[in-house]
């Protein structure tokens, strides 16, 4: 056996207690829900006095709920050795090239993503399944099991991403949130500056798991045999963009990776350095008109709290200022163009 | 056999670690590394170890470089100052992790477990420090390599530890041709284990080679004098002179009969000369230095 699979075994058998707990976090309270729900339930309609029948959600929005947590928890159990100085010695010393440690890492990550998943998913359509009188449209269990999972690993790459670009792991926790509404803020920006208000019609999947929560709820029509259910356009385009670039730039900038940096302040483009700046211009942008001089004085606090995060000290370098600055005069200019 | 040329190593803009370091450790042999707090002693394991990347420079094992060299790292075990271990690992667990990777002899994890008197079932985080750092020599010998780098090896050791693991890499030279490289600011303990030497000083080597010659080049005397001497009196280089009262103790290098008969031309009322251990020759060469005047 190569050393690579003895290291993928071991790392397996390592986070096999965390891999079972997560399943079962997931999954018991999951299925024990879908065992007793009533599938039905009946209605009077407001108008005609109707007794209507209708079907139950099968909350197949909980798995993909689940899912969506679980792509946030597995890049900090299996990257965080990088955020220590000890855990760098002891990792980076170890007779594996970076991209296969990485490899290793990404794998044992996606497991930790996948099996709580599929063991929740499958665990509740067998419930389901099981139970007399189901009224659902069981075969879509099995496109929606994989558009969730390959959505699932496209936010893991995505995160895994983001993740590995902070120094520390509070960082980490802070890109991966930071980054959830930020390419939906920057195209609602765009679109409202172009005047067109069809934005609100695909906003949401410019959420990093907007693809995901889109295909939960549409998924869930089809299984209860709704007719008319038509899937947002960008369901499965934003998402696997993003999980394709993280997984990328995951494995092609690991050889500028800096041991060194462990522990150190999060210097990344990829993390405070951009999201600052961008975060300060944005909500300045889509806030000054309707808050004027409350919005400026809040976006500039707000600016200045993040940027304490970020350098870990109350006193910036005076180029640090001028982006600050910089980024609150974009946001006056920005807002003015939209006004 | 290591050899490093040319290696530079900075933190960010501003710090220079390691600046144009060249040094060559022979195969067989334990190589202790010193030099003065911060001077880059860690850096420059970590730098061997393939854990940093240098600016400039390379560091190469057996005509070999390090850096993202699997075949080369294989001969390679690090053992940090503050060794890694994730919450609820066990002794059991990490020699499963470095048995994933390296050639691990059970048996002698074994051994040294019970030598030590450790449970491989307990999690580290409950041994004290000197018991953690048991482990990782048992894991460290268990794993054989063949180029050792142990950074502050005997660093909470209680002194029986340190005799085992003293036995342990003269044994591991011995029996396998390892080159083990220690740093350690305890240099009693490194002039019982080490052949060869090297300082760190001001980011590069500034003195290397082989402790026993060196220290037989290096001469120790003691004297006392009625009058007040200086080091300019003596009419050699001193690399340390301190005096108590009438009695001078004085560091030089050179031919001890040449030191001898100029301080007997200072007329002492007597003169001896006393063994120069490691500790006093690297006081000696950092005060030469302008340390600790």
């Amino acid at each position: 056996m190569s050393r690579v699979l003895r290291f993928l075994r071991f790392e397996l058998k390592k986070n096999l207690w965390a891999l079972v707990v997560l399943t079962a976090v997931c999954a018991l309270p999951y299925i024990a829900e879908l065992s007793t729900m009533q599938m039905s339930y009946v209605y009077e309609h407001w108008e005609t006095g109707e007794k209507i029948t209708s079907i139950r959600a099968p909350q197949i929005g909980w798995a993909f709920f689940a899912l969506g947590a679980l792509c946030y928890l597995a890049p900090a159990l299996v990257y965080s050795f990088k955020m220590s100085k000890r855990g760098v010695d002891g990792y980076y010393a170890l007779p594996l090239k970076k991209q296969k440690l990485y490899f290793v890492k990404t794998l044992v990550g996606l497991i930790l993503v996948l099996v709580p998943f599929s063991v929740m998913f499958w665990g509740g359509a067998l419930t389901l399944l099981c139970r007399a009188g189901n009224p659902y449209a069981m075969g879509w269990y099995v496109p929606a099991y994989f558009g969730g999972a390959g959505l699932g690993v496209c936010l893991f790459g995505f995160n895994a991403f983001v993740y590995t670009r902070a120094n520390t792991a509070a960082d980490g926790f802070v890109f991966m949130v930071a980054y959830i509404p930020f390419f939906m803020m920057i195209y609602a920006y765009v679109m409202q500056s172009l005047g067109d208000m069809s934005y609100y019609a695909y906003e949401l999947d410019f959420l990093v798991f907007g693809g995901l929560s889109e295909l939960g709820n549409k998924m869930s029509d089809l299984i209860m045999q709704y007719e008319l259910v038509k899937f947002s356009p960008l369901t499965f385009v934003v998402m696997p963009v993003l999980g394709v670039a993280g997984y990328t730039l995951l494995f092609a900038l690991l050889p500028y990776e800096k041991a060194e940096s462990a522990e150190q302040v999060s210097e990344s483009w990829f993390g405070y350095k951009t999201l600052i700046p961008v975060y300060t211009a944005l909500m300045l942008a889509m806030n000054a008109n309707s808050g004027g001089l409350i919005a400026v004085c809040g976006v500039a606090v707000g600016a200045i709290v993040a940027s304490v995060a970020f350098r870990r000290k109350f006193r910036f370098e005076p180029k640090w200022w001028l982006v600050i600055g910089v980024a609150l005069a974009c946001g006056l200019f920005l807002s003015v163009s939209l006004a | 056999m290591i050899e490093i040329s040319n290696l530079t190593k900075g933190y960010g803009d501003k710090k220079t670690v390691l600046q144009n370091v060249n040094l060559t450790v022979k195969k067989s042999c334990v190589f202790g590394l010193v030099g003065i707090n911060g001077a880059g002693k860690s850096t420059l394991l970590r730098l061997i170890a393939g854990v940093l990347h240098a600016e400039a420079g390379q560091v190469c094992v057996d005509g070999e470089n390090v850096w993202e060299n699997e075949r080369a790292k294989l001969k390679i075990f690090f053992l940090p100052d503050d060794p890694f271990f994730a919450a609820g690992v066990t002794a059991r667990s990490l020699a499963d992790m470095y048995r994933a990777v390296y050639d691990f002899d059970e048996a002698v994890f074994t051994e040294y477990l019970e030598k030590f008197k450790l449970s491989e079932k307990v999690p580290i985080r409950n041994f004290s420090k000197g018991m953690k750092r048991q482990v990782f020599v048992a894991l460290a010998l268990a794993i054989a390599p063949e180029y050792l780098l142990l950074d502050e090896a005997f660093d909470g050791l209680d002194p029986l530890a340190r005799l085992v693991f003293k036995r342990g890499l003269v044994e591991l030279v011995e029996r396998k041709g390892s080159t083990v490289v220690i740093s350690s600011h305890s240099l009693r303990e490194l002039e019982d284990v080490c052949d060869s030497y090297g300082i760190l000083d001001g980011g590069t080597i500034t003195c290397a080679g082989d402790l026993e010659r060196d220290l037989g080049r290096v001469h120790k005397f003691q004297a006392a004098f009625e009058k007040d001497v200086s080091p300019e009196m003596l009419g050699f280089a001193c690399m340390s002179f301190q005096k108590t009262g009438r009695v001078v103790q004085i560091l030089a290098r050179g031919d001890a009969e040449e030191i001898r008969r100029k301080i007997q031309a200072c007329e002492p009322l007597f003169v001896e000369e006393i063994a120069v251990d490691f500790e006093e020759l690297f006081i000696g060469e950092v005060q030469a230095r302008g340390y600790l005047e």
